[in-house]
């Protein structure tokens, strides 16, 4: 109910529970999350593109003279032990970071979906054998089939994104099995079947558009918890290989130098980890808010 | 993350007749330990020391990692032990020592009134045992007691050593850890049994050990130095991460933290810890693998030295800690030639150099680093800066500490870091393990192969004299550093950073605790 | 209900088999020696060699593999290479600890959880479920190792007040407080997605027909909260809090690593380093036992608690 004529806006959050906010008109209809969190996205999106004209030096030239410098002066950011720019390493490691983290989604998302699917659709042993894959995957402490597969594969960005891939497409599937399941005794679907349409148009006219949306909002926390992996295999020394820039290695980089004070050089990278998921995460909440309303 | 390649290991030979025992003065690495001792030592106390890796053994003749070797060095005694500064041996179990006249064995006096933890005297048979069970083919220090041929014990004190041929370093051999004198037969048990309650003479014994987490020593009552050790026991933790170990510090959790980050050593001389920089007998480099092009050509070897920025090096990676090396021997020990003038930093002597060369418009390479280190990934970034610079475009790859391992000793690398520390005192193990081919590492994996140095290493070993010695070891040194089959980078210190109530805590360059001296203010 | 268990517990095996044998596999394509990790660089390849013999390793890996499936399936677990030593002993030290993390991770992240979902669900404010959803995303975005670190620096060092890692050997009242800033850190790491699953299952739950059926009865709003919302939510919320847990066996890890815990995770972690296969496997297949001992009893109170399960 609204009041015209005033600021004041009641909003139903979906419990039942009236809400009150002082915002004006234009806000509070909206989907702000989906809004803020992709404008954020945007804005880190283009700072990390536009990294070389944004930034004046190479984030791989080493001046050890000018090592561990604080903020401002020639250094915007400052410099890391090797006296290389950070705010040069923060994007151009951005670039890095979210490319092979959204990369990284792509082919589980791929996988994942079209597994589920049929996996769901099928049913019978296909779909016991599918699951017991998956769950076998699960059931394998995470990091270390990571950490393995690294070490067999080598080390660098390929290596990150199929290690990543291998196990990544298990929550897609079962996020899409889930709903396909549900799905089929759907009478449209029943109907579709009575009337004879073939699986292959079935499944990829009928049930996918209906089941992905749940994928799609997962993907968006699925990014933010890549660029964890990321992260956290460098700290492991894992990661992508120096001197290419990226937060991870940033961040482990600058572990070492936190016991003598420095906090700069894992808290900067830390904050823009940190930015990013919170433009995603916030995305990722608009998009299942705004598609829950569309159902 | 896991430690590097290599142990380290000392031994000392001197003794005896030998007038020219080398300078007292410490080497490389900075000055001595800010433990000062204060006051009288007071007994009592418990210390416990965080360090970055888990004890593996405390068999004498099993383990290679650090670790173990020191945790082990306060449980066992041997005949001798090096002295402070590095430069030689002194007495320990074994009171006198002498060469025979023919020079072909060597005779050890023993201390009376020795005894092990579990209260058994120490004597002559003991200490036959645990040579031969250091001297069996399947032990890893096993070629330092190649030259051992047989093994006397004509009295309860007195072992006899004969040598296949005259062996100056026997000495300093017998202060080799993996020498340690453990009780004859395993005191009637097994080999394994042994293994999980190991018993030894030195100032403290096991009590209780968590495999991989900590491991807790208390004081000998048996020990044969009267009044010592005052500390009523040492602890040793597992802390890998090196923020954690200085916060425990810092906090008064612990009270020595092993090997600190080097950027941390301002901070942490604070006001309640203490920062101990002690020589070391480590010596870096950076190595090229001789056995493939364009390695194979000395003047891109050359070109290489030149172009690395030693001062640079120290300065960024190592904060400073470490002085530019010379030669590849270290100044701990007395072989040790300031004479040597490796390659100096030029960039433009370095494209000269390659211009020279059969690559001289420069060439595409890899340097490949240990997973989690730190200070390899930063010099191999320094290294792969200046490399840029004159036409050599260097990749950095990455394998984890037990791939490299595999790698080097195979061969499969362009260039890559690696580091040595002595296990005993006398130079003859390094001048081989650094300098010769068949010295153990293949001359520090790079493959150089250079046969007139293993003749004059053998030689060497059968003078006595000093001076006679050194002569040699200049010459072999400066045939390597003709040579350039690697870049001697720096001497490192070792750093500990500790509690300000920690007293007299002052390592060996061969890296021995040395606990026995040590003692709490606070106890 | 009894053939539902035997059911699934029949279904756990082919498990259990996949993930050993995942691992022996992976490992043994992973280069690197033991022998010679073990042995160090001074010692000579006869030594090496030797070493290989003893351990059956150089033998041909079909055969390994069926040497190592019957040693498992009859309980023997054999020495660890690097500790030369009997694996169990190994184990039964370190499991308990990664239990008690585990255990206690899982208590902080649903206290914290719960409270912070109900809040931002029903409160009156916006903006509380927008701090909420703002905690959220900045938790999740932030590295494990990362919020170790930072909570010893502040939590461990300038405050003092807890110890900045390592685990005392004796004494539980020590040991469980030397565990609080680990469990804090692990619980933080599920909360975010535990918070968001609640909040949805809250808020489809209390949209269904049975909760307006409740209201229309008259029922005021904090009795439907709690008979119907969480009560019905709590099954939703085992099933999000189970597969966490079970995630979390394998992830103790880096929190192990950080806070120097004498755990399972960091037992693996060294073992892998180590190439010492034994352990790994070991190690492997206690993680895949305890996954799928999770997810019975997860499957098992759920279907316990809705009925419409169990007709499986």
């Amino acid at each position: 109910m609204t009041n015209a004529g005033t600021t004041v806006a009641v909003i139903d959050n979906g419990i039942g529970v009236p809400l009150r906010t002082w915002a004006p008109r234009f806000l509070r209809a909206r989907n702000l999350q989906l809004y803020a969190g992709g404008l954020l996205l945007l804005a880190i999106v283009a700072l990390v593109a536009l990294a070389p004209v944004l930034t004046p030096y190479n984030p791989a030239a080493t001046d050890p003279l000018n090592a561990l410098q604080g903020f401002g002066g020639a250094h915007l950011l400052g410099t890391d032990n090797l006296g290389r720019d950070t705010w040069s390493r923060l994007l151009y490691g951005g670039r890095v970071d979210l490319t092979i983290a959204f990369l990284a989604v792509l082919v589980p998302f791929v996988s994942g979906v079209l597994i589920g699917t049929l996996s769901g659709y099928a049913g019978g042993w296909l779909d016991a054998i599918v699951m017991r894959i998956a769950d076998i995957v699960v059931a394998f402490p995470f990091y270390v089939l990571v950490i393995t597969l690294v070490f067999v594969l080598g080390s660098g960005e390929r290596s990150i994104f199929i290690a990543i891939s291998t196990v990544s497409w298990v929550a897609y599937a079962r996020i899409v099995r889930a709903e396909v399941l549900v799905l089929r005794k759907r009478e449209f679907i029943e109907a579709g079947r009575a009337s004879g349409i073939g699986t292959t148009r079935m499944v990829f006219r009928h049930v996918l558009p209906n089941v992905i949306t749940q994928a799609i909002v997962y993907s968006m926390s699925d990014i933010v918890m890549n660029i964890g992996v990321i992260v956290t295999l460098s700290y492991f020394g894992l990661g992508i290989v120096p001197p290419t820039p990226d937060w991870g290695g940033m961040m482990s980089n600058g572990q070492q130098f936190l016991a003598g004070g420095y906090y700069s050089l894992t808290l900067v990278p830390a904050a823009a980890v940190v930015l990013t998921s919170l433009a995603l995460s916030l995305v990722g909440d608009g998009l299942a808010h705004a598609l829950r309303i569309h159902r | 993350m896991k430690k590097s390649l290599v142990a380290a290991a000392g031994t000392a030979v001197l003794a005896l007749a030998l007038a020219a025992c080398g300078g007292g003065g410490s080497g490389g690495g900075g000055g001595g330990g800010a433990s000062a001792a204060a006051g009288t030592p007071k007994e009592g106390g418990n210390l416990v020391m965080a360090r970055a890796d888990e004890v593996q053994s405390l068999v004498p003749w099993v383990p290679t990692d650090n670790a173990s070797i020191w945790t082990l060095e306060e449980i066992y005694d041997t005949l001798l032990v090096p002295k402070p500064d590095g430069h030689g041996v002194e007495a320990s179990v074994a009171t006198s020592w002498s060469q025979s006249a023919d020079k072909l064995s060597w005779t050890f006096r023993l201390r009376h009134g020795v005894k092990f933890s579990n209260g058994q005297p120490l004597t002559s048979a003991d200490v036959k045992f645990s040579l031969e069970q250091a001297s069996k083919p399947n032990t890893p220090f096993y070629f330092i007691d190649q030259v051992i041929k047989s093994i006397g014990t004509p009295d309860p004190y007195t072992v006899v050593i004969t040598t296949k041929q005259p062996w100056s370093p026997l000495p300093a051999d017998m202060a080799l850890f993996a020498n340690s004198i453990v009780p004859k037969n395993y005191d009637g048990e097994t080999a394994a049994q042994f293994a999980q309650h190991p018993v030894g003479s030195g100032p403290f014994a096991l009590s209780s050990w968590v495999k991989g987490q900590s491991i807790k020593l208390v004081k000998n009552p048996h020990y044969w130095q009267p009044g010592k050790p005052y500390l009523d026991s040492v602890t040793f933790t597992v802390v890998a991460d090196a923020n954690t170990r200085a916060t425990q510090i810092q906090s008064g959790q612990a009270q020595v933290d092993e090997f600190p980050a080097y950027s941390s050593i301002s901070a942490l001389n604070a006001a309640n810890t203490k920062v101990g920089i002690f020589d070391s007998s480590r010596v870096d480099y950076f190595v090229m693998n001789n056995r493939k092009a364009p390695f194979t050509d000395p003047q891109v070897r050359l070109a290489v030295n030149e172009a690395i920025d030693r001062a640079a090096l120290i300065k960024t990676v190592q904060f400073g800690y470490g002085t530019p090396a010379k030669g590849y021997m270290s100044p701990v020990l007395w072989a040790y030639a300031p004479s040597i003038a490796p390659p100096a930093y030029s960039l433009s002597a370095s494209k000269a150099s390659l211009a020279k060369s059969k690559y001289p418009t420069g060439f595409s390479t890899t340097i490949t680093v240990a997973a989690g280190n730190d200070i390899q990934q930063s010099a191999a970034q320094l290294i792969q800066a200046s490399l840029a610079q004159i036409g050599i475009k260097a990749t950095i790859a990455t394998l984890d500490p037990s791939a490299l391992s595999t790698a080097l000793q195979n061969g499969n690398f362009d260039m890559s870091f690696a580091y040595q520390t002595t296990d005993i005192v006398d130079p003859d193990e390094i001048i081989r393990f650094a300098g010769l081919y068949n010295g153990g590492s293949n001359a520090m994996y790079s493959g150089y192969n250079n046969t007139e140095l293993e003749t004059l290493a053998d030689k060497a070993d059968t003078l006595s004299s000093q001076t006679a010695r050194q002569q040699v070891y200049d010459q072999i040194q400066e045939m390597v550093n003709q040579a350039n089959p690697y870049a001697a980078l720096y001497y490192s210190p070792s750093v500990y950073a500790f509690g300000a109530d920690v007293q007299d805590f002052h390592p060996y360059p061969t890296g021995n605790y040395n606990l026995v001296g040590t003692w709490l203010s606070s106890s | 209900m009894l053939r539902y268990l035997g059911h699934r517990v029949l279904l756990l095996i082919p498990v259990v088999f996949g993930v050993i044998t995942i691992s022996f596999f992976l490992m043994h394509m992973s280069p690197g020696d033991p022998a010679r990790t073990l042995l160090g660089p001074k010692a000579s390849q006869h030594s090496v060699d030797l070493l290989r013999h003893q351990w059956g390793l150089d033998r041909g890996l079909g055969w390994q593999y069926l040497h190592f499936l019957g040693a498992t399936v009859t309980g023997q677990l054999g020495d660890s290479f690097y500790f030369a030593s009997p694996i169990m002993q190994l184990l039964r030290l370190r499991i308990p600890v990664t239990l008690l993390l585990m255990l206690m991770g899982a208590i902080f992240a649903v206290v914290i959880a719960v409270p912070l979902s109900v809040v931002s669900t029903t409160s009156r404010h916006s903006y509380s479920a927008a701090v909420v959803r703002g905690f959220n995303a900045v938790v999740q975005g932030m590295p494990t190792f990362f919020i170790g670190s930072m909570l010893i620096l502040f939590l461990g060092l300038k405050a003092g007040a807890f110890p900045a890692g390592g685990y005392p050997s004796s004494g539980f009242p020590a040991q469980l407080r030397a565990l609080i800033l680990p469990a804090f850190t692990v619980a933080l790491g599920m909360v975010p997605l535990l918070v968001r699953s609640l909040n949805a299952s809250m808020t489809e739950i209390s949209r269904s027909e049975f909760v307006a059926f409740g209201r229309a009865k008259g029922l005021d709003r904090g009795r439907v909260m709690l008979r119907y919302v969480i009560r019905n939510s709590s099954i939703a919320g085992i099933s999000i809090l189970g597969i966490q847990v079970a995630v979390l066996a394998g992830g103790t890890l880096v929190v192990e690593q950080v806070f120097a815990l004498p755990g399972m995770g960091s037992l693996l972690m060294d073992a892998i380093l180590n190439r010492d296969y034994p352990v790994v496997q070991a190690c492997t297949l206690t993680f895949a036992i305890l996954v799928v001992l999770i997810y019975l009893v997860t499957d098992l109170l759920y279907a316990a608690l809705d009925p419409r399960v169990r007709q499986v």
